[in-house]
């Protein structure tokens, strides 16, 4: 496509835009713009770098679609028969057939304990012995009257020094803290003060408005009606008026008062809900101050906190090294000492092999004599039940080689889907490729991919080398 | 010279964007740097692990001959509550043991990984390719002697999820599906001892390879629906929530989206 569009404009025009791509590119490559690199990678692959250069692959599929899964799954299915056969219990056996079965159980278990406890003794009682000899050795070797002794000490006492100084950049760090989150409390404390300072000032400053307004209220009511008043108290100073007139004209002052009352009480009830909501966004709005003021404080107070965990660490790090440097120079110079001396390596080496050798001399015999025990146990108590009875012990055992050539097997294939899958994810853009998951988001699938990779080179090459198929240029890192 | 040569330009121009379309996926990829993984097994093959797994080991010899002793001649009951208290014994000494090894271990991890700003780090064995390996720094930390400082900030928000199933083996279909697969293999298991009983050979292998493809169904069967519901919500919550993708909590280390309760909802 770029060709053509190279063919189609002047030499200096493409070359203006060529230069203009790989700007572009480069951008892409340092922002990650998705955009602009999902169209250049082509229609195979849509969404690739749109899922954050991340991918994963189903090993399952993949192991099943390699062309050794075949011997993979007859091994698997030797091992599953054996375990069965392994765990299976005689069944249908008279009393005294089980009886018989019991008790060599009984006896069988009782060999295994003591056969690994002998194995168990014997290596702890060598192991000792070795250990006892080589450090008479050193300290012959180096003039101290222990040689074990003097490492140890020294050993110690470096441990002590560098837990002393990680001690005290500790306790710097929870004091800096401590320092750090009472300054933070103060100043927050104090905002609260201010914030609710102002909540106070303004709802008396409203509530006052409210109130003028309500008394010019009452104040307009009143001259309303002070003319239809005045002339109904006048008449009302009428000393002949009769008993029905009087009534009549007190209830029509009633009237007017009661009318002006209930007007200024419904503003007032008006004032206060409003009042209330007012004062209800106020404090809404102080407390959504302090919340963005406290967010702020802390992620400062982290920031601080991080930097100075960095500073402690930088500044620990050449007391760790100087005194790891005293410790290593102690025990190099030892060392040193020790190789150097060719008669104490021979010697040491020679307690080893013997050491070694009688270890081993031994627990072939323990081991040999076992065997010929469980055999011998598992032959009388058949012979007694007139039964055969099985050694699940020998079927474990070929189960565990079984199960280890297997493993073997897997680590082969996986291997070499590993290259494939490294292929696959250079090829598009994949940088991070996970082979396990529980459940897939934006991530890339790529399981298909590789199933096709893998396919392509078990169809290019013969079945006797398709046991190792060769990487593809780009993926044999 | 070709230098000179305008209508060369357009060629050599064509190649270097040619080039650089080759290359741009492997340039993008290095952009992703907050994923890092470690090899939780070659910590575990450090020296105090080691020493602490001989430790172990020799504990566990002495508790098993103690054992062999203690249960001699007793009633199946008593048996029953002796191993549970060698088994409670053991543990304690594990925790003693590994306790404050493991401790160190994931605060120096989660020192390295805040020092490299990585939002997640997963063991090892579920990457297969790419992400930033740091078991080399964590073991330089760890072989330094001393208390290993952990770092004040927490890990940054992360787009690799993770979900613990043993949170979701709780609940109640999941349980039921579990405890329905259980009894039907004890019920099958007691069925082949006695078919295999007086079998020999051939016969032996035919009758366990029933019982194994016999057990197979009933996994899928019983299991893979809800393995199936389970998946869908893990992925439906990862893409409601934007993540890459969800891992096992097992394989996560450090960091990371935990969504277990967000499936366990969906899945209610």
């Amino acid at each position: 496509m770029l060709s053509r569009v190279c063919n189609k404009r002047s030499g200096r025009q493409t070359a203006a835009l060529l230069l203009l791509s790989l700007v572009a590119l480069g951008g892409c490559g340092r922002h990650q713009n998705n955009e602009g690199v999902r169209s250049l990678l082509g229609a195979n692959t849509p969404g690739l770098v749109a899922a954050g250069n991340v991918g994963y692959v189903d090993m399952d599929a993949l192991v099943k679609a390699h062309p050794l899964h075949a011997q993979l799954d007859a091994m698997q299915q030797q091992i599953l028969v054996l375990r069965q056969e392994s765990v299976s219990v005689p069944s249908g056996m008279t009393a005294s057939q089980n009886a018989a079965y019991n008790a060599m159980q009984r006896e069988l278990d009782a060999a295994q304990q003591k056969f690994q406890q002998d194995l168990a003794q014997r290596r702890t009682f060598y192991e000792q012995r070795e250990a006892d000899a080589i450090a008479q050795l050193q300290a012959a070797a180096i003039g101290a009257q222990n040689g074990g002794g003097v490492l140890t000490g020294m050993q110690q006492q470096y441990g002590e020094q560098a837990k002393q100084l990680q001690k005290q950049a500790f306790s710097t760090l929870n004091s800096y803290r401590d320092a750090l989150f009472k300054a933070d409390a103060d100043h927050l404390r104090h905002m609260q003060q201010l914030l609710a300072a102002d909540v106070r000032t303004k709802a008396r400053q409203r509530e006052n408005e409210l109130s003028t307004a309500e008394t010019k209220y009452q104040i307009d009511l009143a001259r309303q009606d002070q003319s239809a008043r005045l002339n109904l108290q006048a008449k009302l100073q009428n000393l002949a008026l009769s008993d029905k007139d009087r009534a009549d004209y007190s209830a029509q002052l009633k009237k007017i008062d009661d009318g002006e009352n209930a007007l200024v009480s419904r503003l007032k009830s008006q004032d206060n809900a409003a009042l209330s909501s007012y004062v209800k966004g106020l404090q809404s709005q102080a407390s959504a101050k302090f919340d963005a003021e406290r967010k702020i404080t802390q992620a400062a107070t982290q920031v601080k906190l991080l930097a100075r965990q960095r500073e402690v660490q930088t500044a620990m790090g050449p007391q760790m090294q100087a005194l790891g440097g005293k410790f290593q120079q102690q025990l190099a110079d030892v060392n040193k000492k020790l190789a150097s001396n060719t008669k104490y390596q021979a010697q040491a080496q020679n307690v080893h092999e013997q050491m070694q050798s009688n270890y081993v001399a031994e627990a072939k015999q323990v081991a040999a004599s076992y065997h010929d025990a469980r055999r011998a146990l598992i032959g009388k108590y058949s012979t007694a039940a007139h039964m055969q009875f099985q050694d699940n012990e020998a079927i474990a055992a070929q189960m565990d080689k079984l199960a280890a050539d297997r493993r073997d097997l897997l680590a082969k294939i996986v291997d070499q889907i590993r290259i494939v899958v490294q292929h696959v994810a250079q090829t598009e853009g994949v940088s991070v490729v996970f082979q396990s998951i529980r459940g897939a988001g934006t991530a890339v699938d790529l399981t298909q991919a590789v199933q096709k990779a893998l396919a392509a080179q078990a169809a290019a090459t013969t079945p006797a080398s398709s046991a190792a198929p060769t990487p593809t240029s780009s993926g044999g890192s | 010279m070709f230098m000179h040569d305008k209508r060369r330009w357009p060629v050599i121009l064509g190649l270097i964007a040619a080039f650089t379309l080759a290359i741009t996926p492997q340039v993008l990829a290095i952009d992703v740097t907050d994923i890092g993984f470690v090899d939780q097994a070659a910590l575990g093959q450090l020296g105090p692990f080691q020493a602490a797994q001989a430790q172990f080991a020799q504990y566990q010899r002495g508790l098993s001959g103690q054992f062999q002793a203690a249960i001699k001649g007793k009633n199946q009951s008593d048996q029953q509550r002796i191993y549970q208290d060698f088994n409670q014994r053991a543990a304690q000494k594990q925790r003693e043991l590994f306790g404050p090894l493991l401790g160190r271990a994931q605060a120096a991890i989660a020192s390295v990984a805040a020092n490299k700003g990585l939002s997640v780090v997963v063991d090892k064995q579920i990457i297969i390719f790419g992400g930033l390996d740091i078991t080399n720094d964590v073991e330089n930390m760890l072989n330094q002697p001393g208390p290993v400082v952990p770092p004040i900030n927490s890990p940054p928000p992360s787009a690799v999820g993770y979900v613990d199933q043993q949170q979701l083996d709780t609940l109640p279909k999941v349980k039921k599906a579990n405890d329905d697969y259980l009894q039907f293999r004890q019920n099958l298991q007691s069925q082949l001892n006695a078919q295999l009983s007086g079998k020999a050979g051939a016969q032996r292998q035919q009758i366990i390879t029933s019982f194994n493809n016999q057990l197979n169904d009933q996994q899928k069967k019983l299991l893979q629906p809800i393995v199936d519901e389970t998946t869908k919500a893990i992925s439906d919550v990862a893409k409601k929530k934007g993540l890459l993708l969800v891992i096992d909590a097992t394989n996560r280390v450090y960091g990371g989206t935990d969504i277990t309760p967000d499936v366990i909802k969906s899945l209610q």
